[in-house]
């Protein structure tokens, strides 16, 4: 148990964690720019955000919106410059979460593109507001790259969020409609309705249902088996098998996944150890 | 640390306990096995086609649960992807909304509804499409009093 700890709170310089950082800034810059469709109608008996409890008339606000790109703006700034810390991360994920909240709470039609992203920030967050002292103090005295900063347990519960997302999604399926989800038929029909006509996987799993049924099946077996990506040895299979449901999916429907496909591939493959490689291996040159 | 591992058993708790509570999910897009879905059209006594979200015939189900995690009820639309209503159904809906303000000016209407599913050689296609034409009451539905709004 000591050792699992230790290990948990062994500390690896902070490129990963950066480069993580740096690609939710981008989530954060795509969502400030998105067009919102407000619609009216009923509201639902059940929360569906954290902010359900807010004042229709707050939700609807106008002046919410702009409120929430506006402090997004500001906290995304100064975490990019790494000012203001840990506030500055704080204050991109409330309204990072603010702002998708404002969006889910006031349609009856949303996607899940930014909730992987969403968790991410608060992980990193808590990484940051933990290291917050000795983060400053490393970029005070220009160490920042050459300090070890970033914990292994923030590594590893990104892993665990993404592979608990994958699991979540492939089980869902499992318990609302069985094993049967995977006979072909299914994504065939959404295949056939919203299946960009040009796209060569649109012609492959509408030409037979068989291939439609082993992609079904190879879905549901990958999905599920998300959350053994905490598995360091199988990590990087799943890492690929989830790139390559997305690669097939952004190809085939207009669903917005690239912040999703991206974040799974930072986490699932081999990323951190390539980065790692690159540094030392530039270190060497330097010191050569 | 601890907070992390909070966060995680949160993930897997809200989505259980309370359904999709934005940022928690289960992730249930396609998470459906619909065998059939059905295009909507409607046309007017003149035979112009007319907006189907006049007549709530429109499809809200995009690939997630329709309603699911959503702060706005969506409207009680005719179309339910994976379900193939039978004429009565169709009918009753349809005259539910001539009798709207918005659709009173309308005589009657007539519906197309084309049905996709699966078709021989392991693909999917149009199985069949009906169409009906539907009037508030029987005497209006011969369409001979058929008149613009």
């Amino acid at each position: 148990m000591n050792r699992w700890l230790e290990h948990l709170q062994r500390k690896s310089t902070p490129e990963f964690g950066l480069l993580v950082n740096w690609t939710l800034l981008a989530s954060a810059l795509v969502l400030v720019f998105l067009p919102f469709d407000v619609r009216e109608g009923e509201r639902a008996e059940w929360p569906s955000t954290l902010l359900s409890w807010l004042p229709h008339a707050w939700l609807y606000s106008p002046l919410a919106y702009w409120l929430c790109r506006g402090l997004l703006v500001v906290g995304g700034t100064l975490w990019f410059r790494q000012r203001w810390l840990p506030w500055s991360c704080w204050l991109t994920t409330a309204a990072y979460t603010a702002l998708w909240s404002l969006h889910v709470e006031t349609t009856y039609n949303t996607a899940h593109i930014f909730n992987m992203a969403n968790m991410l920030l608060v992980i990193q967050s808590l990484w940051i507001t933990a290291e917050a002292p000795a983060i400053r103090e490393a970029l005070r005295e220009g160490r920042y790259w050459d300090t070890p900063l970033l914990p292994r347990w923030v590594v590893l519960a990104g892993i665990a969020y993404v592979g608990l997302f994958h699991t979540a999604a492939g089980v869902s399926k499992l318990w609302f409609s069985g094993a049967a989800w995977a006979n072909g038929t299914s994504l065939q029909l959404w295949t056939h309705l919203w299946g960009h006509s040009w796209a060569p996987t649109t012609w492959l799993v509408l030409s037979d249902r068989r291939i439609a049924a082993a992609l079904q099946v190879a879905t549901l077996v990958i999905e599920t088996a998300g959350i053994l990506a905490l598995v360091p040895q199988s990590r990087t299979w799943i890492g690929l098998g989830l790139v390559a449901f997305y690669g097939g999916v952004l190809l085939t429907f207009d669903y917005g996944f690239e912040i999703n496909v991206l974040l799974t591939a930072l986490y699932l493959l081999p990323v951190e150890r390539w980065l790692s490689e690159w540094r030392e291996r530039r270190k060497a040159a330097v010191a050569g | 640390m601890f907070a992390a591992g909070a966060l995680l058993v949160a993930n897997v708790v809200v989505p259980i306990a309370m359904g999709d509570v934005y940022p928690f999910t289960s992730a249930p897009m396609f998470r459906d096995a619909p065998q059939t879905y059905c295009n909507y059209r409607v046309f007017g006594p003149d035979g112009q086609p007319l907006p189907s979200e006049r007549f709530l015939c429109h499809r809200i189900y995009d690939g997630n649960p329709v309603g699911y995690g959503v702060g706005v009820k969506p409207p009680r639309v005719l179309e339910e992807f994976g379900v193939a209503h039978d004429e009565e159904t169709v009918r009753r809906h349809i005259c539910e909304q001539l009798a709207t303000a918005e659709n009173r000016g309308y005589a009657f209407v007539d519906v197309e509804q084309e049905v996709i599913g699966p078709v021989e050689g392991r693909r999917v296609g149009v199985v069949r499409v009906d169409r009906w034409r539907i009037a508030v009451d029987a005497e209006r539905s011969s369409g001979k009093e058929a008149q613009q709004p």
